[in-house]
C-alpha cells in the first residue's frame, strides 16, 4: 500500500514538470493557433543557460530562474518578430516547418558549441527528499510542482483581471473582432509568444538540479507537452495543468504495474483516445469553426 | 530584373553545383597524393586507411572519443617511422546514422579507393558499413561496436579485436558468481539478481546475452526490465525495483539514463548492495561528475579504464600515459573516457602488429596477417591476447581471446578489480 | 476521361526519364549510384506522402509508420516463411493501407493541428511497439536479411538493378499523382482542400475521397520500406521508423512544390545530394554545422518561397525558353 501511495505521489510531482513546459505552449497554441515545434529547444537553451551560470559563476539554479524569465521574454519577442510573424499569413505548414527548422538549428548549434556531452550540475539539495509518513518527496520536484501551480494561478489572474490579459483572451476568441475593437493584435501575439517562451525558460531552470542537459533533451519533453496541451484543450491553462498531472500519473502507474518500456506508448494511446471522443480536449471549447 | 524568389532559387542551385564540384574535386586530390610521391626515392608511398565514426549527431559523444584514440595511434606510429618507412594517412568519414554509414563506406571505397577501414564505435553503424566492406572485399577493423551480429555473419573481411556483447555478459556473470556472492557472504543460489536495460541495440543485445547465459551459473535472474533511454523519468522503475529488493542490480544503460537511474534511486531511497553497470553508462566521466560521492562503490563492466604497471608489459603503461597526455593537451585537461583507450588499443594492434606482418598492404594481405596472429594474454593495451576466429567459423573475425574488464568507482577513480590480470585493487563490497 | 497520348509522349518529363535511364546505365561509381538510389527513393516517399498531405491537405507527421510497416512485414515474411519479397512487398503495402485507412477513418474529423499531432503520436507508438515487441521484431537489435542473390529474392549484386527498381517505383508514384490530378479523385481532393463546405454542398463525398487518398498514400509509402530493406539487408526501428523520416517526407514535398506531381522530384533532387555533400565537406571538422545550414535553408525557402522551389524553377525555365522562342519569331 505504501508503495502505491509513493507511486501516485511521484507521478503527480513529475506531472509538475510537464505542466510548466505545457502552460506556455498552450497559451501560444491557443492564442496564435500555431504549433511551435521549437518549444523543446527553448527548454534546452534555458537548461544550458542555467548550467553555465552555475558552472562559471556559481549561480544557484533557483536564482538563475529569476534571471531567465526576463531574458527569455526578450528571446521570445525576438523569435516572434523574426521567424513567427512572417509565417502567420501563410498556409499552416509554413510555420510548422519554420519552427522545425529553428529546432534543428538550435539543436546543432548546441552540439557545435557544447558537444554532445551530458552535463549536469550538483547542488546539495538536489537529491534531498522530505520524509512524510514513510513517503519520500523530493525537494526540487516539489519546488517545480509548487511553482507550476503558482504560475497557473498567476497566469489565470493575469488573463482575467488585467487589461493585457483580457486583450489576449479576446484575440484568442476572435481575432477579427479584437481588431475591430482596436486591439493591436500584432502586439498581443508578440507578448503571448514571449510569455510562452519565458515560462518554458523558467521550467528549464528549475529542471536543471534534477536532470542533465544535452543538445536533444528538448524533444521528449516537447512531445509530452503537445500531448498535454491537446488533451487539456488548446488555450486552456487549467486543462494543460490537469492533463500534465494525468500524464505523469499514467506514466508512473503504468511503468510500475505494467512495463516501463511501454508507458510512453500508453499515454500516446490515451492521447489519441481523448482526441477521438473529445476532439477539442478535456476542457477545450469550440472556439474555431472546423 | 529578377524577383527575390528567382534570385534565391538561382543561389540555391549554384550552391548545389558548388557542392557537386567540391565532391568531384576531392577525388582528384587524393589520387594526386598517391601518385606524386613515387618519384622521390626517400619518401615512400603513404598507407591510406579509411575511418568511419559518428562525429556528429547523437552518437558523436563516444564516436569522437574513439576516433581520437585511433588518431593518436596513427600519430605515434608515424613518429616512430611509420610502417616500414611508410606514413599512415587517414581519410576520415563522419557517419551520424546507418544510412550515412553505408554512403560513406561506399564513398571511401569507390572514390578514395581504400582497402582498409577502421570504424565505427556504434553497433548499428558498424553493421551497415561493414556489410558494404564485405561486398567490396575491403578489410574492416571494428574497434568498439560490440553487437554479436558484427562478427556473426560468417563474413571474411570483418575483424573485431575487442570483445563482443556475449563476452561482456559472460564477464559480468563471472564477476557475480566468483566475487560478489562470496563477498556478500551468500550462496549464489540465494542471490537475488535483477537486470535493467535501455531498449536500444546496446541494451537489448547485452540483456539478451545475459538472459541466455545465466543458466550456466548457480544464480538466477529474478527479473529483466527494459526502459527507454530517452525517458524523462524513471521513478516507476526504481519503485518497482525497490519493491523487489535485489542484492545485485545489473544495468545496461547509457550515460543519461545511468545518471537518472542513480539519482532517482537516491531520491527514493533505493540502494542495492551491488550495482554493476557498463562502461557505456555507469563507467563514464560524465557519470561520476554528475553523481559525485554517490558514484562510489558502483561497478562498471566493459572497456579497461587504466593499465597497471605491475601486471602488464611496461610499454603499454607508457603508451597509456602517452595517450592520456595527448588527449588532455588537445582538450584542455579533460579526462579521456575509456573509448579513447579502446580506440587506441584497436588501432595500435592493427598498425603495430598486423600491418607490418602483411605481405602486401591490401585487403587480402592484411586479412591473412590478421588470421596468423596468435598472441598471449597481455599483448594489447586492453590486456587480452589475440586470436581471430577463422573464416569457416560462425563467429569469423572475432578475437576469441578478448575479454571485458570489471571496474569500480573508488575515490572518484574507475579502478579495475577483475579479472586478476587487470585488477589493481580489491573490490569493496559492503553487506 | 481519356488521356491525350500524343501530349504525354511529347512532354519533357518522359524525355528526362529516358535520358536518366541511359545515364544511369553508364555510371559505374557505386557511391554515385547509391546517392541516386537514395534520391529516387525519397522522390517516391515524398510523392506518396503528398497524395494525402498535399492533395487532401491532411498534414501527416507519422508516415514513417507506414514505411516501417512495409519494411518489417516483407522482411519477417521473407526471414520466417521464405516468402519472396516481391509478394511480401504487396502484402506489406496492403497491410499498411488498411492501417492507414483505420487511422484516417478515426482521425480525419480532427481539425488541422490536432490531426497532425495525432499522426505524430501514432508514428511514435509504432516505433515503440517495434522496439518493445522483441519476440517479433528483435527490438532494437534489428533484423538481418539473408544475403542470397537472385531476382525472386529481390537481392542484387549490382546497384544498377536497385536503382532501376526504385526508378520504376518513383515513376509509378509520380505518374499516379499526375493521372489522379486529372481525374475524379483528384478533383474531389482539390475541392476539399479549397473549400470543403462548398464541395460537400455539391454532393461530393469528401470524406470518402480523403480516405481513399490516405489508403493509397500508406500503400505506396510501405513499398518504399520493402525496397529499402532489400537494399540495405538490415532493418531496425531507428532506421525505418524514426520521426526524422516522418518529417523529411513532407519537407521534400514542400521545398519542391506542394500539390504538384513533380514537386517531390525537385525537392528530393535539391535536398538529398545537398545534405550529403554538406556532410562530406563539413561533417568531420565542425560537428553539426551542415545541419545548421540545412535548417537555415529550410527557413529561408519557406519564408521566401512557400510555394516551393519547383514552381519557381518551372516558371523561370518557361520564361527562358519562352523568351528564346519570341526572339526567333521576331527575327524570322
Amino acid at each position: 500500500m505504501d508503495i502505491l501511495v509513493q507511486v501516485v505521489i511521484s507521478g503527480i510531482l513529475f506531472g509538475g514538470i510537464y505542466a510548466l513546459v505545457s502552460i506556455g505552449l498552450t497559451l501560444i497554441m491557443g492564442v496564435m493557433d500555431i504549433v511551435n515545434f521549437a518549444h523543446g529547444e527553448y527548454l534546452m537553451v534555458a537548461l544550458y543557460t542555467t548550467y553555465f551560470l552555475n558552472q562559471l559563476w556559481n549561480v544557484d539554479p533557483y536564482v538563475a530562474a529569476i534571471a531567465v524569465i526576463p531574458l527569455f521574454f526578450l528571446f521570445g519577442l525576438l523569435s516572434e518578430r523574426v521567424l513567427i510573424r512572417p509565417t502567420l499569413d501563410k498556409p499552416a505548414f509554413v510555420h510548422v516547418f519554420v519552427t522545425l527548422g529553428l529546432s534543428i538549428i538550435l539543436q546543432n548549434l548546441a552540439l557545435l558549441m557544447f558537444s554532445g556531452n551530458f552535463r549536469s550540475i550538483s547542488v546539495p539539495y538536489a537529491q534531498y527528499s522530505y520524509e512524510i509518513f514513510d513517503i519520500l518527496i523530493n525537494y526540487p520536484r516539489l519546488v517545480i510542482f509548487i511553482v507550476g501551480i503558482l504560475v497557473a494561478i498567476g497566469l489565470h489572474f493575469f488573463l482575467h483581471y488585467t487589461w493585457v490579459g483580457k486583450a489576449i483572451r479576446a484575440t484568442a476568441q476572435n481575432k477579427n473582432a479584437a481588431l475591430l475593437m482596436g486591439i493591436n493584435v500584432q502586439k498581443v501575439y508578440a507578448i503571448t509568444f514571449a510569455i510562452g517562451v519565458s515560462l518554458v525558460g523558467l521550467g528549464g531552470s528549475l529542471l536543471m538540479p534534477i536532470y542533465s542537459v544535452y543538445p536533444t533533451v528538448g524533444f521528449q519533453f516537447v512531445l509530452v507537452a503537445f500531448v498535454a496541451v491537446v488533451m487539456g484543450g488548446l488555450g486552456s491553462i487549467k486543462g494543460a495543468v490537469i492533463a500534465s498531472f494525468l500524464i505523469g500519473l499514467v506514466e508512473t502507474l503504468s511503468g510500475f504495474f505494467i512495463d516501463p518500456s511501454v508507458k510512453q506508448a500508453l499515454y500516446f494511446t490515451v492521447f489519441i483516445m481523448v482526441l477521438l471522443f473529445r476532439p477539442y480536449g478535456l476542457f477545450g471549447k469550440k472556439t474555431k469553426v472546423a | 530584373m529578377m524577383s527575390n524568389q528567382r534570385l534565391l532559387a538561382v543561389l540555391l542551385m549554384a550552391m548545389l553545383l558548388v557542392g557537386v564540384v567540391a565532391g568531384c574535386g576531392g577525388t582528384q586530390e587524393s589520387a594526386g597524393d598517391t601518385q606524386g610521391s613515387s618519384q622521390d626515392q626517400q619518401v615512400k608511398d603513404p598507407i591510406i586507411i579509411g575511418t568511419i565514426f559518428p562525429l556528429s549527431g547523437p552518437l558523436a559523444l563516444n564516436g569522437k572519443d574513439t576516433f581520437d584514440g585511433v588518431e593518436i595511434a596513427r600519430q605515434i606510429i608515424n613518429e616512430r617511422g611509420g610502417i616500414e618507412g611508410r606514413e599512415v594517412k587517414f581519410v576520415s568519414a563522419d557517419a551520424p546514422d546507418p544510412t550515412a554509414a553505408t554512403q560513406e563506406a561506399d564513398r571511401l571505397i569507390q572514390e578514395k579507393k581504400v582497402q582498409i577501414i577502421i570504424g565505427t564505435q556504434s553497433s548499428s553503424l558498424s553493421l551497415a558499413a561493414s556489410a558494404v566492406a564485405e561486398r567490396n572485399k575491403v578489410f574492416y577493423w571494428e574497434v568498439e561496436g560490440i553487437a554479436d551480429g558484427i562478427t556473426g555473419r560468417g563474413f571474411k573481411y570483418i575483424f573485431r579485436p575487442t570483445f563482443s556483447a556475449q563476452m561482456m555478459a559472460t564477464q559480468m556473470l563471472n564477476f557475480v558468481e566468483k566475487v560478489v556472492a562470496p563477498e556478500l557472504g551468500k550462496d549464489p543460489k540465494d542471490l537475488k539478481v535483477i537486470l535493467v536495460h535501455e531498449d536500444s541495440g546496446f541494451g537489448t543485445s547485452t540483456a539478451k546475452n545475459i538472459e541466455a547465459q545465466v543458466s550456466n551459473y548457480s544464480f538466477q535472474l529474478m527479473d529483466s526490465q527494459s526502459y527507454s533511454a530517452k525517458s524523462a523519468e524513471l521513478s516507476s522503475l526504481v519503485l518497482s525495483l525497490k519493491a523487489k529488493n535485489p542484492d545485485v542490480l545489473l544495468a545496461a544503460s547509457y550515460v543519461n539514463d545511468a545518471i537518472l537511474l542513480a539519482r532517482t534511486s537516491k531520491e527514493l531511497g533505493f540502494k542495492p548492495p551491488v550495482t554493476i553497470g557498463t562502461t557505456a553508462g555507469h563507467g563514464t566521466p560524465d557519470f561520476v561528475k554528475a553523481l559525485g560521492e554517490d558514484a562510489a562503490g558502483i561497478f562498471a563492466a566493459g572497456i579497461l579504464s587504466s593499465v597497471s604497471p605491475a601486471k602488464m608489459k611496461p610499454e603499454f603503461k607508457a603508451l597509456f600515459d602517452e595517450v592520456t597526455k595527448r588527449y588532455k593537451e588537445k582538450y584542455n585537461g579533460k579526462e579521456p573516457s575509456v573509448n579513447v583507450y579502446n580506440g587506441f588499443s584497436g588501432a595500435w594492434l592493427l598498425l603495430h602488429d598486423v600491418l607490418p606482418r602483411a605481405q602486401n598492404i591490401d585487403a587480402e594481405g592484411v586479412r591473412e596477417a590478421a588470421l596468423e596472429l596468435d598472441l598471449p594474454e597481455g599483448s594489447t593495451l586492453m590486456g587480452y591476447g589475440v586470436k581471430f576466429a577463422g573464416p569457416d567459423q560462425e563467429n569469423a573475425g572475432q578475437n576469441t581471446s578478448a575479454f571485458a574488464a570489471v571496474m569500480q568507482w573508488q575515490d572518484g577513480k574507475l579502478v579495475p578489480v577483475f579479472p586478476d590480470i587487470l585488477a589493481q585493487k580489491n573490490p569493496v563490497i559492503q553487506e | 476521361m481519356k488521356l491525350d497520348k500524343g501530349k504525354i509522349i511529347n512532354s519533357w518529363p518522359f524525355v528526362i526519364a529516358i535520358l536518366g535511364i541511359l545515364a544511369i546505365s553508364k555510371i559505374e561509381n557505386q557511391y554515385y549510384l547509391g546517392m541516386i538510389f537514395n534520391t529516387l527513393l525519397w522522390v517516391a516517399i515524398a510523392g506518396s506522402w503528398q497524395i494525402v498531405g498535399g492533395y487532401a491537405g491532411e498534414f501527416s507527421l507519422g508516415h514513417a509508420a507506414f514505411f516501417g510497416i512495409g519494411a518489417y512485414t516483407s522482411t519477417l515474411l521473407y526471414i520466417h516463411f521464405s516468402v519472396s519479397p516481391w509478394i511480401g512487398m504487396f502484402i506489406g503495402a496492403a497491410f499498411a493501407g488498411i492501417i492507414g485507412f483505420l487511422l484516417s477513418w478515426t482521425c480525419f474529423r480532427l481539425r488541422g493541428h490536432f490531426f497532425t499531432l495525432a499522426t505524430l503520436a501514432f508514428g511514435q507508438v509504432v516505433l515503440i511497439i517495434a522496439t518493445s515487441w522483441r519476440s517479433l521484431t528483435s527490438g532494437s537489435e534489428g533484423l538481418l536479411l539473408p544475403i542470397k542473390m537472385g531476382f525472386w529474392q529481390m537481392s542484387f549484386e549490382s546497384k544498377h538493378a536497385y536503382v532501376y527498381l526504385v526508378l520504376i517505383y518513383a515513376i509509378s508514384v509520380i505518374l499516379f499523382t499526375y493521372v489522379m490530378e486529372r481525374r475524379r479523385l483528384g478533383y474531389y481532393l482539390i475541392a476539399y482542400r479549397e473549400n470543403d463546405e462548398a464541395a460537400r454542398s455539391l454532393g461530393v463525398n469528401t470524406f470518402r475521397a480523403r480516405l481513399t487518398a490516405s489508403t493509397i498514400s500508406a500503400f505506396f509509402t510501405a513499398i518504399g520500406g520493402t525496397i529499402y530493406a532489400q537494399y540495405t539487408f538490415f532493418i531496425e526501428p531507428e532506421s525505418v521508423l524514426p520521426v526524422t523520416l516522418s518529417i523529411q517526407a513532407p519537407l521534400v514535398s514542400i521545398v519542391g512544390g506542394l500539390g504538384t506531381p513533380f514537386g517531390p522530384l525537385f525537392g528530393a533532387v535539391l535536398i538529398l545530394p545537398l545534405s550529403q555533400f554538406l556532410r562530406g565537406i563539413f561533417g568531420s571538422s565542425f560537428n553539426g554545422l551542415h545541419l545548421i545550414i540545412y535548417g537555415l535553408i529550410l527557413i529561408v525557402v519557406l519564408l521566401l518561397m512557400p510555394s516551393g522551389l519547383g514552381p519557381v524553377i518551372l516558371k523561370g525555365w518557361r520564361k527562358i525558353t519562352g523568351a528564346q522562342v519570341k526572339k526567333i519569331n521576331a527575327s524570322g
